[in-house]
């Protein structure tokens, strides 16, 4: 028998911490949030996944079918799991816009890279319709001398 | 000296220039016979980066859809939570300020959210700006350029040394077939040129261009995760509280409950909508594969086109989202709490 994994029971690295923190103490602020490194990229994710489940699990209760402190207990869970989904989707996108602008300046050379390859083929067009056009000058340069 | 004897007129073949061994010195032969079997290599490096800018251009605006939808996924999915616990009034003074509180955090969090993946949609942008120039570069071929210019010079050439010689009856330097042939040799290198720029090109750019997908990966999964995430939130509140509680009640009003009803099925439905997500997914990683293989030339242009079937899909489901959304909002703005 297999036992499911539960991605919130891994060892969290400390970004993963620092982006659950509001599961334990609802007062941190996204100041607090560290970006996601590339190794804690997919930790978050599996994090998110899994306060979406539990966020949908909460959505099919009926609160109507609770009693008022079942139904205060319930609404507190969501409103944390809201806040805590909210806070590792920061982080998440942190450390993807962190690594995205670390790759940019690469692929912006590549592309002005590619930009000058178009204009060079142009330049030699232009080359030569230059040194025709010189000859021409010659030519009639030559029949008004003649 | 003369480098190109009286050659026959030259024939188009499959979109390349062929130049008839007849019309060519020995010493142009088989450079000429060289030149023709490289332009057919750099044919298909032309087609090959045709279809990667294509691929890449549809690929990145794709992204860039589904991250406008996330935005305002994640935002729907934060106010249907807040509205679901929304306590009874009346509240107290501490209740309340607690409560402005708790959304003022949430708020912060959500713009930061949004200033993020708009971030990630520029920087997707410039992947698809490195795209749009690989298309211009493919099809910005000067090979009939070339061969006109080429032509051109020839004819000056012949100018001058008539106007040298001292007269019109003076014999060409340059025969008119000498000149077409020339002009047609230029554009078979021009075309060779182009093509071995644009494998070299695609050749220097693939660790660059791999990276970017990879992370425009990444922000598919984030944007396609909030999404998938408040269509099931929202399939299960709206049809628990538009549908199933009206109906055990026996309050249902007509037209209302027959609209929700059709609205929430349809979104029930988009349990394919998840699927077409997580199939996204996998295309976009796959897509880092199939770059890898495109490149060294063991996938054609078909493997793309499937794949951006995928993306399609995703974008289908990021617009139904939004029609759900759209069709759910005057009646929410009717309903009673739940």
């Amino acid at each position: 028998m297999t036992t499911p994994r539960k991605p919130t029971q891994r060892t969290a690295t400390p970004r993963v911490l620092a982006a659950t923190r509001g599961l334990a103490s609802p007062g941190a602020g996204p100041a607090s949030l560290a970006r996601a490194t590339p190794s804690s990229h997919d930790e978050l994710v599996a994090l998110k996944r899994s306060l979406e489940g539990i966020s949908a699990s909460l959505n099919g209760v009926d609160p109507r079918h609770l009693s008022t402190q079942e139904r205060s207990t319930w609404a507190q869970e969501l409103d944390r799991v809201d806040l805590a989904i909210a806070r590792v989707r920061v982080s998440l996108l942190e450390g993807i816009v962190a690594e995205f602008e670390a790759a940019l300046p690469e692929l912006q050379i590549a592309t002005a890279q590619l930009e000058a390859n178009l204009a060079s083929l142009q330049n030699a067009v232009d080359v030569i319709n230059v040194v025709a056009g010189v000859l021409g000058v010659i030519e009639k340069v030559i029949g008004l001398a003649g | 000296m003369t480098l190109v004897r009286t050659p026959t007129p030259a024939v188009r073949e499959g979109g390349v220039r062929l130049l008839p061994s007849a019309g060519l010195s020995p010493l142009l032969l088989p450079l000429a016979l060289c030149i023709t079997a490289l332009a057919g290599c750099a044919g298909v490096a032309v087609q090959r980066a045709k279809d990667v800018s294509s691929a890449g251009i549809a690929y990145a605006q794709a992204t860039a859809a589904v991250i406008d939808v996330a935005v305002d996924a994640s935002i729907d999915f934060s106010s249907n939570t807040l509205l679901l616990i929304a306590p009874t009034p009346p509240l107290t003074k501490q209740v309340r300020e607690e409560r402005e509180t708790r959304l003022k955090e949430r708020d912060a969090l959500l713009v930061r959210s949004t200033l993020l993946y708009a971030q990630l949609k520029r920087s997707v942008n410039v992947t698809q700006a490195y795209f749009t120039a690989l298309q211009q570069l493919a099809d910005g071929s000067t090979a009939e350029a070339t061969e006109t210019a080429v032509k051109s010079l020839a004819d000056r050439l012949n100018g001058v040394n008539q106007a040298l010689d001292g007269g019109e009856g003076t014999a060409s330097l340059i025969s008119t077939k000498k000149r077409d042939a020339i002009g047609g040799l230029a554009n078979l290198v021009v075309k060779q040129i182009h093509g071995a720029a644009l494998g070299k090109a695609l050749e220097r750019d693939a660790a660059t261009v791999g990276r970017a997908l990879a992370l425009q990966n990444r922000v598919l999964q984030a944007a396609s995760d909030d999404i998938r995430a408040n269509l099931i939130n929202e399939a299960e509140r709206g049809y628990r509280s538009r549908v199933l509680g009206p109906f055990a009640a026996g309050t249902m009003e007509r037209a209302a409950w027959m609209a929700d009803r059709k609205t929430f099925l349809k979104i029930q439905a988009l349990g394919q909508t998840q699927q077409a997500l997580d199939s996204a997914q996998a295309a976009a990683a796959q897509m880092e594969t199939v770059w890898a293989r495109i490149l060294s030339g063991e996938y054609a242009a078909k493997e793309l086109a499937v794949m951006l079937k995928d993306t399609e899909d995703l974008l289908a489901a990021a617009s139904a989202l939004k029609d759900v959304t759209a069709a759910e909002s005057p009646a929410k703005a009717a309903a009673p709490k739940n």
